[in-house]
């Protein structure tokens, strides 16, 4: 007996089978896949007859490929090997292992056994796998999970760590959480989001706005925000705003939503904290390249992003000033519903006689045709009289024109030209009423101080005996009037002088209204106080240098279409023009009037500038640096510190 | 007998199958119409200075509608674990989340205005409409697919098939036995190298390059059979059992194909849909956040 090759089979309850051996006497045996072969396998990795096994020694067995196909023993592919069974050595043939040992009687015991190669491609287990992507290595939730958590780190939990932690200013992970540009203006800004956005989930407060917006900030705040502000690349020139009303009065004078829609509006404005009386309510940021309409669509659109915020405003000028009265109770101001009901001028007046320095002003309709203090004894209409003496004496003088005084003799323009600049006596009229009380050095005149009738005593004393003598070209006749007052001697004492200058008729009586002094001895004379009114209307804005205002068709000077002066004898009247005045041009329609006008609001009024006129868009301010109601200048280098509201 | 006649019809239009998107006459797809219609009607009435977007009244309005339609959307993967019946049938809610979803494109991009940048905003509406146009064709293949699934399949299911399959390996080994070492090889190309499914593309394609039985009755077909020796015999055997392999392979790739194309969109569909209500999360903490 020299093999003994025995079956293996695995039963279905997963015991193996020995079957009853195989007896091969023989010296060899051949083992295949075919018919012929000693030790049969099925299977088709196995050639038809693959090797052959035959018997060497005692102890020994020699196997051999046939053919060119090897086989495998101890992890290694040969095509022969030599094996002692004692050794129990393995060979495999494709999916069999014949396992070796030595048998009863020097017998090689050959022990064939199948494989288990695992269930088949086909096998009903892998019915899912094979039909459905569902078992596929990337499922669903790995990625749903992972990409989730991703957005949400990335996101939010990021850019809130960073805010919380203040590194936002290096680390800018809220970048993603911006909506849209910032106007050029704000452009700085743009990555210093907690400049603005000061708290998490409060909106943005009129504070941070005011940290670098507010017009009576101290010069020192003012300072080091500047610097801050170019520590960041920003504007070195800021616009400042004033307060158009204290914010409690604003928000009690602002309208009630008319109607559901804004009703339910406000609630949630409350619920979600997000009212809007801010700055930011009107100005709106992050919409930089948001499309700015002109109004003629040919024209080319204009470049962005835009200089500045967005302006939406939330209520005009008439939902809040029609029907004010009513809602703000301790108003003084008259509702102005729209231009054509827009209350009559209240210029403010002095209303008491001037007896101090510090009238009581009073805003008077003009209907009421106010009269004013202005402590000043003053005939416009002697000074305009066509013959009369003062216009005669204008023309004596050669002032220009030729034809006696103009309004523009004695009113020059303020700096800006909108106004004038107020009334100086030595300039406007000692050019007639002269102060020379005599002869001084090389000929010139000696004037007498004016606005200050304490020092006329020491000044007529210091020269007074220089009256009359050669006629001067500063006035006509000024030493021989002052002779008059004087007496008809030249040698009167200073102190006669004096009396005779404070005097009824008396060269400062012309136009003041003298004090004589209580004690019948003292000289101390004093001048009533004089209070000209620069500004009638505080609350509106009126330009004299607009062409229309200032001249007419013909160009000639169109002051006395607004103020009747020649018709004026007393200082005191009030010479401004009704708003019906204004109405011939404003709001009306340039088929009616050549010279219409906008009845806008915006024309004598501004909100942030009370006072003055909203200023016109500059057709160039996009491309200018941003348009300013007020502009300061800042200092250009300063140390970088940290400033109210804006971290920087 | 005409009140039987119609009562019969009545069943018979009662048994009729509706499909989800005929679902109660189309009833949400008028629903979202009409959602659509007021939607791009208010966008067009309201003038929103300077430009529409999602801070507005009617930004915020639509912002508040799309982010409540996103999170009831999102329920259905919940809601499809429950098979029900009646008006809040699953079937309902289905048509329902189909057409409530389109109609969502339109919402989500009015509340936009049609802007768009690189944040977490236009992230979160990018992810939107990933989902809901992976929806579309979600839907779309769910209208067309399953008849051709069926009419694929036959009186046939897949277990069958892996059956026939199994079956026809098992005749292949034995009929293989014979063969020589080359022919065997080949056999063994077919019953050890085929690949059912294969990769993704191999089952979108439907095409298997590589596949192991065609390969086999090629090979078979290069080595020659004919004649009437066993061995000739045994050859034609294992050819018509390879080709009946392959008409059965055939059929159950189809069949994998056609499933593919109605899975392979929920890939897409639900993994964007967690990140899309993340970046939602995001969008709408970040708008609080700096208020």
């Amino acid at each position: 007996m020299t093999f003994a090759v025995r079956t293996i089979t695995r039963s279905a309850a997963g015991e193996d089978i020995a079957h009853r051996p195989q007896i091969f006497e023989s010296a060899d045996v051949v083992i295949g896949r075919g018919a012929d072969c000693d030790i049969r396998l099925a299977d088709l990795a196995v050639s038809l007859r693959h090797a052959r096994m035959t018997k060497v020694g005692a102890d020994k067995v020699s196997v051999e490929s046939i053919g060119a196909e090897p086989f495998e023993v101890g992890a290694r592919f040969v095509s022969k090997a030599e094996l002692k069974p004692a050794d129990t050595p393995t060979l495999i043939f494709g999916s069999h292992m014949l396992a070796l040992s030595a048998g009863d009687d020097g017998a090689v015991l050959v022990d064939v056994t199948r494989r288990d190669t695992g269930p088949e491609t086909a096998s009903a287990s892998n019915e899912e796998r094979i039909f459905s992507l569902g078992s596929s290595r990337f499922g669903k939730r790995p990625a749903a999970w992972g990409l989730a958590l991703a957005a949400v780190v990335l996101f939010l939990i990021w850019p809130a760590f960073t805010f919380f932690s203040g590194q936002n200013r290096h680390i800018h992970a809220d970048q993603p959480w911006s909506t849209g540009p910032l106007s050029k203006s704000h452009a700085f800004l743009a990555k210093n989001c907690q400049a603005c956005h000061v708290k998490a989930f409060v909106s943005v407060r009129d504070e941070a706005c005011l940290s670098c917006h507010q017009s009576t900030r101290s010069t020192e705040a003012a300072k080091q925000i500047a610097a801050n502000e170019k520590s960041w690349g920003g504007p070195e020139k800021v616009t400042l705003v004033h307060d158009h009303a204290a914010h409690d009065l604003m928000r009690d004078a602002a309208p009630l939503p008319p109607d559901i829609g804004g009703k339910v509006q406000g609630l949630f404005r409350r619920a979600f904290n997000h009212p809007n009386d801010r700055c930011a309510s009107c100005h709106l940021e992050h919409l930089a390249d948001a499309p700015i309409k002109t109004a003629n669509a040919a024209e080319p659109a204009r470049p962005l992003p835009r200089p500045t915020p967005v302006l939406k405003m939330v209520n005009n000028c008439s939902g809040c000033h029609d029907g004010l009265r009513a809602r703000l109770g301790t108003t003084t101001l008259r509702d102005a519903p729209d231009w054509t009901h827009h209350p009559e001028f209240r210029p403010l007046i002095a209303r008491t006689p001037i007896g101090a320095m510090s009238p009581v002003m009073d805003r008077i309709s003009l209907v009421e045709k106010p009269t004013d203090h202005t402590g000043l004894i003053f005939s416009h209409q002697t000074h305009l009289a066509p013959n009369g003496g003062v216009t005669r004496m204008a023309v004596g003088l050669h002032f220009p024109g030729g034809d006696g005084l103009a309004c523009a003799d004695c009113h020059r323009p303020s700096k800006d030209g909108k106004g004038f600049a107020p009334i100086d006596m030595t300039r406007d009229c000692a050019a007639c009423h002269s102060l020379a009380y005599a002869t001084g050095a090389g000929g010139a005149p000696r004037l007498l101080p004016h606005g200050h009738p304490e020092k006329v005593l020491a000044a007529l004393q210091d020269g007074g005996g220089a009256t009359g003598g050669a006629q001067s070209r500063q006035a006509p006749g000024f030493l021989s009037r002052l002779a008059a007052y004087f007496g008809p001697h030249r040698s009167v004492d200073a102190a006669t002088k004096m009396k005779a200058l404070f005097a009824p008729k008396g060269l400062c009586s012309e136009c003041h209204t003298a004090v004589a002094p209580a004690d019948p001895q003292s000289l101390d004379y004093r001048i009533a106080p004089i209070h000209l009114t620069n500004r009638y209307l505080p609350w509106g804005d009126f330009n004299h240098d607009i062409p229309e205002h200032k001249r007419d068709a013909a160009g000639k000077p169109t002051c006395e279409t607004c103020h009747q002066a020649t018709q004026s004898a007393n200082a005191n009247e009030v010479m401004l023009p009704r708003i019906s005045a204004c109405a011939a041009c404003h709001g009306r329609t340039k088929a009616r009037t050549p010279t219409a006008a906008s009845a806008e609001c915006a024309e004598c009024h501004s909100f942030h500038s009370p006072g003055m006129a909203t200023r016109k868009a500059d057709p160039n301010a996009a491309t200018k640096a941003p348009t300013a109601t007020a502009v300061v200048d800042r200092p250009k280098k300063l140390a970088s510190t940290t400033v109210g509201q804006i971290r920087f | 007998m005409a009140r039987q006649a119609v009562r019969q019809a009545n069943r018979s239009d009662v048994r009729k199958h509706e499909g989800f998107l005929q679902h109660g006459g189309y009833r949400w797809l008028w629903i979202a119409l009409a959602l659509c219609a007021v939607s791009i009607a208010a966008y067009l009435m309201i003038d929103a200075e300077p430009r529409p977007r999602g801070g507005t009244i009617y930004g915020y309005t639509l912002g508040t509608i799309g982010a409540l339609l996103i999170g009831w959307l999102s329920l259905f993967g919940i809601r499809k674990r429950a098979i029900t019946t009646g008006v809040y049938s699953l079937k309902a809610w289905l048509s329902a989340h189909v057409y409530l979803g389109v109609s969502l494109l339109v919402i989500g991009t009015l509340h936009a205005g049609f802007h768009f940048g690189w944040n977490v905003h236009t992230l979160a509406y990018a992810l939107m409409v990933f989902v809901i146009v992976s929806g579309m064709f979600g839907a779309a293949a769910y209208a067309v697919l399953p008849k051709e699934l069926s009419a694929n399949r036959g009186e046939t299911t897949q277990r069958q098939w892996l059956e026939t399959i199994r079956s026809l390996d098992a005749l292949l080994r034995d009929a293989a036995q014979p063969l020589d070492r080359t022919e065997a090889d080949a056999v063994r190309l077919s019953t050890e190298q085929t690949t059912i499914g294969g990769s993704f593309l191999n089952r979108l394609s439907g095409q298997y390059p590589g596949c192991g039985n065609s390969r086999a009755i090629s090979e078979i077909s290069r080595l020659g059979r004919g004649g009437t020796s066993p061995h000739a015999a045994a050859l034609d055997l294992v050819d018509s059992l390879l080709k009946r392999k392959q008409a059965t392979l055939d059929q159950a790739r189809r069949h994998i194909r056609l499933r593919t194309i109605l899975e392979m969109w929920l890939y897409i569909h639900v993994p964007v849909t967690f990140a899309l209500l993340a970046a939602l999360t995001a969008h709408i903490v970040s708008v609080f956040f700096y208020w």
